[in-house]
């Protein structure tokens, strides 16, 4: 799923969609972390968030864009078949590749 | 439907709602010009909207060029081929980038009328041609409609209808590299508290609802401040960061005569002979007239 950060409105959404958390709920999430480093030790630059359920793996990487942070990608993941530190590099490229 | 303290805000007046859905059922393609404020041209084809440009949000030129995606340049140059040949060919523009900014400028163009409830005359201009960038496939109006009401009701049950905080001007309480994120950071250089949501949409290239999200979430951690009333004047100057102390670095010398454009004349300069009588001339000229135009020397 391809997300606006500020306003969670979904850009595009592709496979099991049932499967992916609300976009609102990650523009929050993520909101929330960024508030964890802000005013306190200066900016705090997001590389991603991840997110293990018993079944799934939620992986949330800001879009390599002209404006950091402005895009999210959020993968799900089968928890059962997925290496999550590779499948969160791969993310990793998927996302730095996307728009650019 | 008007809103209420508690609600989400006002609603799009239903005639002109309606009359957006009775062009998406008759497969319209044109223009339908409401007048407002904001004035707005909304571009449809086959029913669909494949373009809104009004005052009240960025266009795509303006998403693409001022959050630094593109070039001024080569935005201008794919402007021109585009009306040229009409088509949307973004060249030098990714078709990613470039179909994400179309769609991003519908929707808020819409968002951003959604905000203004009154009732608008409205005028159909069948095969009107659409801007030289518009979507290859439109937006289904009760898409973009839906879309905007969420929009609304997530700014509403997080602060306040957006009706309302797009009057709010907000100043920055701290330096814009604190911000959490370049893009937070962005909003507080901007914020001078003259400046509305909408301003600073336009002025980083960004959509209106995401600016107002940011906005209110840089309130809420306290990096941004409303301001009671509209500032009027200079935009607020921040000090500067002192210089840091060096116990090695002397005192600056100051010259008779230097200031921080011109250097000090040397000791020895000398006025030419010409200058000389030039500057006499006008010194004569001017306490001439302060005595009433008697002239002479002085």
């Amino acid at each position: 799923m391809l997300m606006d950060r500020p306003t969670g409105h979904v850009v595009a959404a592709a496979g099991d969609v049932s499967a992916l958390p609300s976009a609102e709920a990650v523009a929050d999430g993520f909101r929330a972390v960024l508030g964890l480093g802000a005013g306190r030790a200066g900016p705090v630059e997001v590389e991603g968030l991840a997110l293990g359920t018993r079944e799934r793996h939620i992986v949330v990487r800001p879009v390599a864009a002209p404006l950091p942070h402005d895009l999210l990608l959020v993968v799900v993941l089968d928890r059962g078949r997925t290496n999550a530190a590779l499948a969160a590099r791969q993310v990793d490229e998927y996302a730095r590749g996307l728009l650019t | 439907m008007t809103g209420t303290a508690t609600g989400p805000g006002p609603a799009p007046h239903p005639e002109w709602v309606e009359r957006l859905r009775r062009l998406h059922r008759e497969g319209f393609t044109g223009c339908l010009t409401v007048e407002g404020p904001p004035d707005a041209r909304v571009h449809l084809r086959g029913g669909l909207l494949v373009a809104v440009r009004t005052p009240a949000a960025p266009g795509p030129g303006t998403l693409l060029v001022r959050s630094g995606a593109v070039s001024e340049r080569a935005w201008a140059a794919a402007y021109e081929r585009g009306e040229a040949d009409g088509a949307a060919d973004g060249g030098e523009v990714g078709a990613v980038l470039l179909e994400l900014a179309l769609v991003r400028s519908v929707l808020d163009g819409v968002f951003s009328l959604a905000l203004r409830p009154e009732a608008r005359s409205a005028a159909d201009e069948p095969g009107a041609p659409a801007p030289p960038y518009a979507l290859a496939e439109g937006i289904s109006p009760g898409r973009a409609w839906a879309e905007a009401q969420r929009r609304i009701a997530f700014l509403t049950a997080r602060w306040a209808p957006p009706a309302e905080l797009m009057a709010l001007r907000p100043t920055a309480t701290a330096p814009a590299d604190t911000a959490p994120s370049p893009a937070h950071a962005r909003l507080m250089a901007g914020a001078d508290g003259r400046r509305t949501p909408r301003d600073l949409a336009f002025l980083s290239g960004r959509e209106v609802s995401g600016v107002l999200a940011d906005v209110m979430w840089l309130v809420d951690r306290g990096l941004l401040e409303i301001a009671a009333e509209p500032r009027e004047g200079l935009s607020r100057r921040r000090p500067e960061p002192a210089a840091p102390a060096s116990p090695e670095a002397p005192l600056a010398k100051r010259l008779p005569g230097a200031d921080s454009v011109r250097r000090a004349p040397r000791a020895d300069a000398v006025l030419s002979p010409e200058a000389a009588a030039r500057l006499r001339g006008r010194l004569a000229g001017g306490a001439g007239a302060a005595r009433g135009g008697e002239g002479g020397p002085t």
